[in-house]
């Protein structure tokens, strides 16, 4: 253990002097903090709302005078509302196009009104990434238009037909989203110090010239575990911390995924390191498994992205639960087999980087 | 009294794939012996020495280092050698004061003399400065300080002074020759025959992973040289050279009569070179 001790130290120690290294951890938290500090804290609080209203048979907008009264004032309303933070109205020619609109994002919510039989039918469309809050007041809406229209409460409960995933949650500000892509971010950035360290160790013969002092090759892989998870796991809190990640109820939870986190990039790195022939080559061979191991992140910031294909994605593991507890804080127990996969993905990473290392040390 | 066995080596083998680059070679070296481990590139002596320091077990054979077997106590003998490799292995971000420093915390060894031993290496005034800002000639220096940090009783060297200056490579020189004067054993490969000539007691000649020769370098001379002398003299107003094997009996007759007949320039003897001796038993050089 002293050996391992003595060799994190120099490790540490070596990886402070890579002054691009360096530069670019430090500037990549400074910039990410600044980043998330100058997004808006607040949601667009402008609801478009789709309507479609059929009150004859053969088709057609509000023919009845009653019908034709609240479509008017729901038009004035709308035109007043226009420009403003609130409610803005878009009519829809017909159901299909409400659905259309809904399905493209151009409005949060349609609801279509069909009164054209002694039975008054009411769809109510929503996006996927409509608030509870925001069903509840569609439905509110479609209910009271259609007691204005027909003069007595919908015989039955509004279902909401949802167009896309359900993503059934509060509404969260875009930077929010944004700090579990800026953490994924953090530990992608250390793969980069933490495989340069593993690279020079390779490429400089210096790993052989501690093997043959009493230095052994798991005495070499645990010191080089432990600097690299030391490094990574206290930059993805420091950034936790800068941005506003961690609260009293989740701080141990998040500090245990970012551990995790820590650990499967170390896996990582060690691929990247005993893989390359230099700085450069590492960055190169590296370029999409990266971009790859990103697309998590980026899943989070646009659900509309994710794919089955997801879980494919070792960051997946990561950055799922650390979105479920940091911004719609959930609990970690509901991340267990999260959790469980990380484990798995790190320690086969970890496995196949150390016989990688093996292999071009000997 | 026969000394100790430093390194003992019983038929070891290693092949990479098809090439055999180590055939079943056995040699020992004494303590306080240098053993010089001559051979081409590619001869088979880095995978030799590999072996010999625990990096690569061998494939056939057997090899004890200090009484211990290298694949059963590896660590034990790893934490009583000095290794010095061809490639430079240096921390070069660093000083050379804290690559030893680092080396000597591995050792356990706690009052290293860093200063001192960086001046017997001739590196004092550097020893703050990055190894990067070094010559190769320095960083070889460095190299063999490190490899004594351990305070080792076995010395594994590999072309230490392999294109070095004369200074640096005399500076190693010295240290390998105290060292032996310690008692240190030395296990040396080089493909400098000079060098070899120089330092070794003996030396293994090793060609295509197996030993061709193995002797004192004075022995391999008298065995496998024909000593000469040289006589340069003026005949007719023009330079003639004779050269006269010492051990033909009517040598003596021959010197005396070119000094009393000729003007003679200069008259010296010439041994076979180890060089010669190799091209000899292997029927090829050593570069």
């Amino acid at each position: 253990m002293r050996r391992v001790l003595h060799i994190v130290r120099k490790d540490a120690d070596q990886y402070f002097r890579n002054r691009f290294v360096v530069v670019i951890s430090v500037l990549s938290t400074l910039v990410f903090a600044l980043i998330y500090n100058l997004m808006p804290s607040r949601v667009d609080e402008t609801v478009k709302l789709g309507l479609y209203l059929r009150t004859e048979e053969g088709g057609g907008e509000a023919a009845g005078p009653e019908a034709v009264r609240l479509a008017e004032s729901l038009s004035q309303a709308g035109e007043a509302a226009q420009g403003a933070e609130g409610l803005q109205l878009v009519w829809a020619p017909s159901p299909e196009e409400l659905r259309a609109l809904v399905e493209g994002e151009e409005v949060s919510a349609g609801i279509a009104l069909d009164l054209s039989s002694p039975e008054p039918k009411v769809d109510l469309f929503v996006t996927s990434q409509a608030p509870a809050e925001m069903v509840g007041a569609a439905e509110a809406i479609a209910r009271e238009m259609a007691y204005s229209l027909v003069g007595y409460a919908l015989p039955a409960d509004l279902e909401a037909t949802v167009v896309g995933p359900d993503m059934a949650g509060r509404q969260v500000p875009m930077r929010d989203k944004l700090r579990v892509l800026l953490l994924a971010l953090v530990f992608i950035l250390e793969l980069y110090g933490l495989g340069n360290l593993v690279m020079d160790e390779i490429q400089h013969r210096t790993a052989v010239a501690l093997l043959v002092t009493p230095v052994t090759l798991g005495d070499f892989v645990a010191a080089k575990a432990l600097t690299g998870v030391a490094i990574a796991f206290s930059q993805g809190l420091l950034m936790a911390f800068l941005l506003g990640a961690m609260s009293r109820a989740s701080w141990a939870a998040i500090m245990a995924l970012l551990f995790m986190g820590a650990a499967l990039m170390v896996g990582v790195a060690f691929i990247m390191g005993a893989a390359s022939r230099n700085f450069v080559h590492m960055a190169m061979i590296s370029f999409i498994p990266v971009m790859v191991l990103l697309v998590p992140g980026l899943v989070v910031l646009d659900p509309g992205f994710s794919s089955p294909l997801m879980k494919a994605i070792p960051t997946y593991y990561l950055v799922r639960p650390l979105d479920g507890i940091i911004n719609y804080g959930k609990g970690a127990l509901s991340y267990a087999s999260c959790l469980a996969y990380l484990a798995l993905f790190a320690a086969a990473f970890f496995l196949l980087g150390s016989l990688l290392m093996k292999r071009r040390l000997v | 009294m026969p000394r100790e066995k430093a390194i003992e080596a019983e038929n070891i083998a290693y092949s990479y794939g098809d090439t055999q680059a180590v055939d079943h070679i056995s040699f020992h070296v004494e303590e306080g012996e240098i053993l010089g481990f001559l051979g081409p590139n590619g001869a088979g002596k880095t995978t030799t020495l590999k072996m010999l320091v625990g990096l690569l077990t061998p494939q056939e054979g057997r090899i004890s280092v200090l009484g211990k077997d290298i694949v059963k106590e590896k660590g034990e003998i790893q934490a009583r050698i000095g290794v010095c490799f061809e490639e430079k292995s240096l921390y070069e971000e660093m000083s050379a004061a804290a690559n030893l420093k680092f080396f000597a915390a591995l050792f356990g060894v706690r009052d290293l003399d860093v200063a001192a031993l960086l001046e017997r290496v001739g590196l004092s005034d550097a020893r703050k400065d990055r190894v990067a800002n070094y010559s190769k000639g320095m960083k070889q220096r460095l190299m063999v300080a490190r490899a004594l940090v351990g305070r080792p009783r076995v010395l594994f060297l590999d072309e230490p002074t392999d294109g070095l200056d004369p200074v640096s490579s005399e500076a190693i020189r010295e240290v390998i020759l105290e060292e032996k004067g310690k008692g240190v054993s030395v296990f040396l490969t080089t493909h400098d025959m000079m060098e070899a000539d120089k330092l070794s007691d003996r030396v293994v000649f090793l060609s295509e992973g197996r030993i061709a020769a193995c002797d004192t370098p004075e022995n391999l001379k008298h065995r496998y040289g024909k000593r000469v002398l040289k006589v340069r003299y003026h005949r007719d107003g023009e330079l003639a050279e004779e050269e006269l094997h010492l051990e033909d009996a009517d040598t003596g007759r021959r010197v005396q009569e070119i000094i009393a007949t000729r003007r003679v320039l200069d008259m010296h003897t010439e041994e076979a070179t180890l060089e010669d001796i190799f091209i000899l038993l292997t029927g090829r050089g050593l570069a």
